[in-house]
């Protein structure tokens, strides 16, 4: 990448948010850089790279489950933590992540920060009810996950600021999930992405989260749809209701990949699928 | 800025940019075996080993590589004594033009390193982030299958 003239990797994050602090509006954090990595050329000339800063860590603390901002996606395929939360939807969205060679190189937070419409985290982070922990070198802050998307991440987070972990409740624990997301090919980047987390009291659907994403960016929660589930049966009538409903407003993003149609053909048949699939 | 990179087992000190790209660096320094073609991360030929794991060289600051151990295809075997991948990857016949190969070695070897009784999915998904255009991927996977018996020492 033209145009770095220095390059960082600080062991201790008080150093690093000084670094920031110092250098701001000239500074671009490195984590994965699977995205920076692609620029060839940049305005900024100074590197932080903050895969030293021991943020690669996913653990339970209080009433939440804490992941780290430089946690990879292998990491997360590989939790068993994980592996029993809200029925794996982490695990099953980390999974979709790129390639089994980005999975290695890829992180939470800058997943999260870039948040292209294909990013496959933010969705089934925002069913989890995700908060993100924002820190710089005065201030703490933890924000609603869907507080940072709707207030597009590079101006939502201060220049000073660094994205330091991921805060999951553990109420969303038992949550019925299913993840889908749908791709012309098996490595391109996906149309459609889903995410449904339900709160099942036998077959009555006390409550309802459902993200949308790659269809429409930034991600997002669809709060008319979640209502219609609520305290319903789930039956196959209530669910073709539940999807004609989805896609009566959607506002696509260009995409000259498929026509709208399609994409919306598209939404409609993953949010009945994924609703079967928590049916069954 | 100079920097030290681990690379096969020896530590090289280098000149370079802030800003440089691990392939470019391997590349200009001899290591030819990591290939460019993409450049974006989607088809695996740049394919290393950062710390026994397999990444895309082309997406990989250099300078963020230092302190870590890089491997690359060169560090496998030679040409009079080839690792039993590269030999059984020749014997199926799973190498033609031979560009994604020294990525598909390292993802590979990767597996290996950890598992050396793969089932036949456990292949397929650790090449899946690799492309081959000539000759499919059967005869990789079987070469790979192969030759985890042979370091078994079951053939």
């Amino acid at each position: 990448m033209r145009g770095i003239k220095q390059f960082a990797k600080p062991t201790s994050l008080e150093y690093a948010l000084k670094m920031l602090h110092m250098h701001q509006g000239d500074a671009l954090i490195l984590a994965g850089g699977t995205h920076l990595a692609l620029q060839k050329q940049t305005k900024y000339s100074f590197l932080i790279d903050i895969k030293e800063l021991g943020f690669n860590y996913i653990k339970e603390e209080g009433d939440n489950i804490k992941i780290g901002a430089t946690t990879r996606p292998v990491d997360i395929i590989n939790s068993d933590l994980l592996k029993e939360f809200a029925g794996g939807i982490l695990v099953e969205a980390a999974s979709k992540i790129g390639s089994v060679l980005t999975r290695n190189l890829v992180t939470v937070g800058g997943n999260v920060y870039s948040m292209f419409p294909w990013s496959n985290l933010p969705s089934a982070l925002l069913v989890l009810d995700a908060s993100v922990e924002l820190r710089s070198i005065d201030e703490s802050r933890i924000v609603k996950l869907q507080e940072l998307l709707q207030g597009n991440p590079r101006k939502f987070v201060e220049k000073n600021e660094l994205i330091t972990s991921i805060i999951i409740p553990k109420s969303s624990k038992n949550l019925k999930t299913s993840y889908k997301v749908f791709s012309l090919t098996e490595n391109d980047y996906d149309i459609a992405i889903l995410a449904v987390g339900l709160s099942m009291e036998s077959s009555i659907c006390k409550g309802a989260r459902i993200a949308l994403g790659a269809a429409i960016s930034p991600c997002d929660l669809l709060p008319e749809v979640e209502k219609i589930l609520e305290n319903q049966e789930l039956s196959s009538g209530l669910i073709e209701k539940v999807a004609n409903k989805a896609i009566e407003n959607i506002s696509l993003i260009k995409d000259f990949r498929t026509t709208d149609q399609h994409r919306i053909d598209v939404v409609k048949i993953l949010i009945k699928r994924a609703l079967e699939e928590i049916r069954v | 800025m100079e920097v030290v990179l681990n690379i096969n087992g020896k530590d090289l000190a280098l000149q370079i940019e802030p800003g440089d790209i691990l392939i470019n660096t391997l590349r200009n320094n001899g290591y030819f075996g990591p290939k460019r073609a993409c450049d974006t991360g989607d088809c695996g030929a740049c394919t290393i080993l950062l710390d026994g794991m397999p990444v895309n060289s082309c997406l990989i600051f250099t300078a963020s590589a230092v302190g870590k151990k890089i491997e690359t295809v060169e560090s496998l075997g030679t040409v009079t004594n080839p690792h039993p991948l590269q030999k059984k990857f020749v014997e199926e016949g799973a190498v033609q033009c031979g560009y994604c190969i020294p990525g598909m070695l390292m993802s590979a070897k990767a597996l290996l390193d950890k598992n050396n009784n793969p089932t036949e999915d456990e292949v397929k998904a650790a090449l899946s982030g690799h492309l081959c255009r000539c000759t499919g991927y059967v005869k990789q996977i079987k070469a790979v299958i192969s030759a985890a018996e042979e370091l078994r020492g079951d053939k």
